[in-house]
């Protein structure tokens, strides 16, 4: 992989990240050993509970010491360490074309290859969902360096899209990811909070860790004064005249009023939220994901 | 009202007016694309914000019309006319100045005096007339004098008059000088208009009513805006104003602070050779009098000139009287009962100071010039009645002896008003076989100080055996009377002194002639109660009362001279049936006056600034309650009047102001 260079992984890129490590703090669902503690039992050194035995246990498992004693079949248990799933959504919608040097979609894509990257160095596994208002593309996990290639490559080629209905595409690939894990968001979140946070429902009840990213460039943040303009949507094409005086003030009170819902609701859901500012490097992203 | 644009060619620019209106409409119809992430969120903040925005956008819209139309209408330059038809608009007028020529426009205010500054308008007013016009100019003051008898068109004439005139230093005849104008304006065919020039001060200005006549239209213009501070000497008297060589006069005169800031002025007496000074301290508003005493010993006329010390109104601050100072005094006795009048003139020879001169009924008929008349048995009639009771209102001293064959009524005649009382019916006269006798009857009375001591006698000593039974007088102050109280000598004050002497002096009925204290007591009466005023023909004028002697017989032209210090002041001749009267018609302005005969100096008259002049105080503008009345006050304001008022640097504030505004509005609406 060396050898072969990615618009949204370059060498230097790979350099810095050496000193990174993905650990999601959750527990996570896994068919490989690996260094992540998971909430099912299984065969490690670390010893976890007893539970009676079954039949179809393994009989080396039972405790024949506490057996002696209580003339009962007791199995001892151990943590399952295991390897972790991640799953990126990458919202791929009109809107995540605005920007310039970078559109919020080369930033987004720049995160979403660096965290693959750091995802698959550790054996662990990532998937990788592109949508807009529909899932337009769809990795399911993988760990492998051939994986890695073919998720670079998809970034490489993907496009902005149509609208965003983000709540839409998080319910729709739900029944896609089988084991849980860390499931990370990369949007501008030009959406219903309540409508993201009810799709996200599903996840999080199921256990997955959900970090959100939420990308914004400065002009949306706080919108420029360029005098009397004809706003044109990305998505559907609207226009709306408008004076930018007349909408500053407004614009920005609402801007910040949205991002604080998502933040609030974020940690009452004990969901991860960070406000990614293009005009920001992408690595202060990874803060957020360390343990 | 009246608008007139100067740069009328310029008005197709008022269509710019809907520059910012057109601006705003097609401002929206292009702009500039810009691709955006989410339009629909905007378009909800738009929501939000376009309450707030619209009636915003709508302010600055309304603002920035106005500010074009400010500045659209400061470039048509617009003159605004207030209250009257537009000029060079072919309308005739008859205009009548009224220019305040009295004293207090002598009041200097920055470098020009009042009156100037009142000249200087009503120049601006006569230039602002057109050919057709016609005008005239009042001089407001005592007596009102116009430059024409009627309106005339020469105003080159006017104007030069205003150039020369000058201030008459007299008071002000205000509703004369309306009405003086109102009349000449009355059946005029062009517009009829009246301007007052005047400094309206307030004591000759308040209360003043005028019904302005229909059509009239008055212009009441004020001159002077200042309350100027001024200490004035407002009287002054000399008491008496006849003394006798060596004899101590009082100098009485009065020094007023019309200002309400104390004041400290010195107050300088000059008399002859004698100059006297005194400070004195005023409080705001305070009238003080101030006594000098003198003991003039030169016989003859002496001016007596009271100074103040410099102020910012000099014209009030000097005033002059002239006393006569006499060697003796002339006690005028008619003899109508002989011994009586044969006594008096012994004693008055006797006194020294005094001369007797002897008055016949001829003399009784002209006009009374001693310093007291004594009467001996008059009895009140005939045609010396008037003179005498004329003579008595001057302030004279009449010593009236009835006499025996006096009858009840007679007293009448010149008796006081206040006295009158039932004199009863039949003769006065009685008769005692026990001889009645004397007794002071009021000890306190200043004429008896000389007797107090003993030195002189007892007044009271002496007899009678006849006296006139006279009835109760009210008001009367007896300073002798009987035993029995009937008043044997009463003073009653009427103008002067009437001494009611019932005192018989006959020898058969009295001793008290030939008593020693006769002859003092009728000096001590003499000089206390004669004339305070000098004698004769009035000789202190006001400013504005007209100068004038009366010769007895008839003198010519060339013979009499009037004198104010070495300026001849012209005089007209009047002859009449009683010899030549004199006037000086431009004597109206303060000072010492001398007429002179064939070059020896006859008589001093005074000319005194009037009081009423010296309060500086001005009020506003009357309007008389009349709609038609307009008040024009301010250095501009006649101006404005005449050639508009230029409405562009109003328009320019306006636009800045409304630039300001704007700002303000943008500011708070694109505040973050």
């Amino acid at each position: 992989m060396a050898q072969q260079q990615f618009k949204y992984l370059r060498p230097e890129d790979i350099r810095r990240l050496a000193s990174y490590e993905f650990a999601p703090k959750a527990l996570v669902e896994g068919y490989l050993s690996g260094r992540h503690r998971s909430a099912t039992r299984g065969t490690s050194t670390e010893f976890r509970d007893y539970r009676q035995y079954a039949p179809g246990d393994d009989p080396k498992l039972v405790d024949w010491k506490v057996f002696a004693r209580t003339d009962r079949h007791y199995l001892r248990t151990f943590v399952h360490e295991t390897n972790l799933d991640c799953h990126v959504f990458l919202d791929s919608s009109a809107s995540m074309g605005f920007g310039q040097n970078p559109t919020k979609l080369e930033y987004a894509s720049f995160f979403a290859a660096a965290l693959c990257h750091l995802v698959t160095r550790h054996t662990d596994r990532v998937s990788l969902q592109l949508f807009d208002e529909r899932i337009r593309q769809f990795v399911p996990p993988g760990g492998t360096r051939r994986h890695l290639q073919n998720l670079m490559h998809l970034l490489e080629v993907n496009q902005p899209g149509s609208k965003t209905s983000l709540a839409a595409s998080l319910r729709r690939a739900f029944p896609l990811l089988r084991n849980k894990g860390s499931l990370v968001v990369i949007s501008d979140f030009f959406d219903n909070v309540s409508d993201i946070f009810a799709a996200l429902g599903l996840y999080l009840h199921r256990g997955f860790q959900v970090y959100l990213f939420h990308v914004l460039t400065p002009e949306e943040l706080d919108l420029p004064d360029k005098g009397l303009l004809s706003f044109l949507d990305l998505e559907d094409g609207q226009r709306l005249i408008a004076h930018t005086s007349d909408l500053r003030r407004h614009y920005r009170q609402a801007m910040e009023e949205h991002v604080r819902a998502l933040r609030e609701l974020a940690v009452r859901r004990r969901v991860g939220y960070s406000l990614a500012r293009t005009d920001t490097h992408y690595f202060t992203l990874f803060d957020q994901l360390v343990a | 009202m009246n608008l007139l644009l100067t740069n009328s060619v310029l008005l197709p620019l008022a269509a710019l007016v809907l520059v910012p209106l057109v601006l705003h409409l097609f401002a929206r119809a292009r702009p500039p694309v810009y691709e955006f992430s989410s339009v629909a969120f905007l378009r909800q903040v738009l929501r939000k914000a376009i309450r707030i925005k619209q009636p915003q956008s709508l302010l600055v819209l309304m603002l920035r019309t106005l500010l074009f139309a400010a500045l659209i209408g400061a470039f048509l330059k617009p003159v605004f006319f207030a209250g009257q038809a537009l000029p060079g608009l072919g309308v005739r007028k008859d205009v009548v100045l009224i220019v305040d020529a009295t004293a207090s426009m002598a009041a200097t205010e920055g470098s020009q005096t009042r009156f100037a500054a009142a000249c200087a308008k009503g120049a601006e007013i006569l230039n602002g007339l057109s050919t057709a016009d016609t005008a005239n100019i009042i001089w407001l003051g005592t007596p009102n004098r116009s430059e024409f008898p009627q309106l005339g068109a020469n105003v080159a004439f006017l104007k030069k008059a205003l150039r020369q005139a000058s201030v008459s230093y007299t008071a002000a005849d205000v509703t004369g000088a309306l009405g003086l104008a109102a009349g000449m304006l009355r059946d005029r065919a062009a517009a009829r208009e009246v301007y007052v020039l005047s400094d309206f001060q307030a004591t000759t200005w308040n209360g003043v009513t005028f019904a302005v006549p229909p059509g009239l239209r008055l212009y009441t213009v004020k001159i002077g805006e200042a309350q100027l501070p001024n200490v004035a000497v407002t009287s002054l008297a000399a008491e008496p104003a006849r003394p006798l060589a060596g004899q101590d006069v009082k100098v009485f005169c009065e020094v007023q602070n019309f200002s309400p800031e104390p004041a400290i002025t010195t107050v300088y007496l000059r008399a002859g050779e004698t100059h006297q000074s005194q400070e004195v301290r005023l409080t705001p508003w305070q009238k003080l009098p101030v006594l000098f005493q003198l003991k003039p010993t030169t016989v003859g006329e002496q001016t007596l000139a009271v100074a103040l010390s410099e102020d910012a109104f000099p014209a009030d601050n000097e005033r002059w009287a002239v006393i006569d100072v006499v060697q003796e005094l002339n006690i005028g006795i008619a003899g109508y009962e002989p011994e009586t009048a044969a006594y008096w003139r012994r004693a008055v020879g006797a006194l020294g100071w005094a001369n007797a001169v002897t008055l016949t009924d001829a003399d009784l008929e002209k006009p009374v010039a001693v310093d007291a008349l004594f009467l001996a048995g008059w009895a009140g009639t005939g045609a010396a009645k008037e003179r005498v009771a004329g003579y008595l209102k001057q302030g004279g001293l009449v010593v009236w002896f009835p006499g025996t064959a006096t009858e009840a009524g007679s007293l009448q005649t010149l008796l006081p008003k206040s006295a009158a009382a039932n004199p009863g019916a039949g003769r006065l006269w009685e008769k005692a076989a026990k001889p009645w006798r004397l007794r002071l009857a009021d000890p306190a009375n200043p004429m008896l100080a000389v007797f107090a001591s003993g030195t002189y006698g007892d007044p009271a000593r002496g007899t009678f055996t006849g006296r006139l039974r006279l009835p109760e007088l009210g008001g009367a102050k007896p300073i002798l009377n009987y035993e029995d109280g009937q008043p044997a000598l009463t003073v009653l004050r009427d103008g002067g002194a009437l001494l009611l002497w019932n005192l018989p002096l006959q020898r058969e009925v009295s001793d008290w002639a030939l008593q020693i204290e006769f002859v003092p007591f009728l000096g001590e009466l003499i000089l206390h109660y004669r004339q305070r005023t000098a004698p004769g023909p009035q000789r202190d004028f006001l400013a504005g009362q007209m100068l004038a002697r009366q010769f007895e017989v008839e003198v010519l032209d060339r013979d009499v001279q009037l004198r104010r210090g070495e300026t001849l002041v012209p005089v007209v001749r009047q002859a009449g049936v009683r010899g030549t009267l004199l006037t000086a018609p431009e004597g109206r302005v303060p000072g010492v006056y001398s007429w002179q005969y064939r070059g020896a100096a006859l008589e001093r008259q005074t000319v005194n600034f009037p009081p009423v002049e010296s309060d500086l105080r001005t009020g506003p503008a009357p309007d008389f309650g009349h709609p038609s009345v307009v008040r024009i006050s301010g250095k501009r304001s006649l101006e404005q009047m005449r050639e508009g008022q230029p409405l562009w640097p109003w328009l320019l504030a306006v636009g800045l102001l409304v630039a300001g505004l704007e700002g303000l509005v943008l500011m708070r609406v694109d505040r973050p």
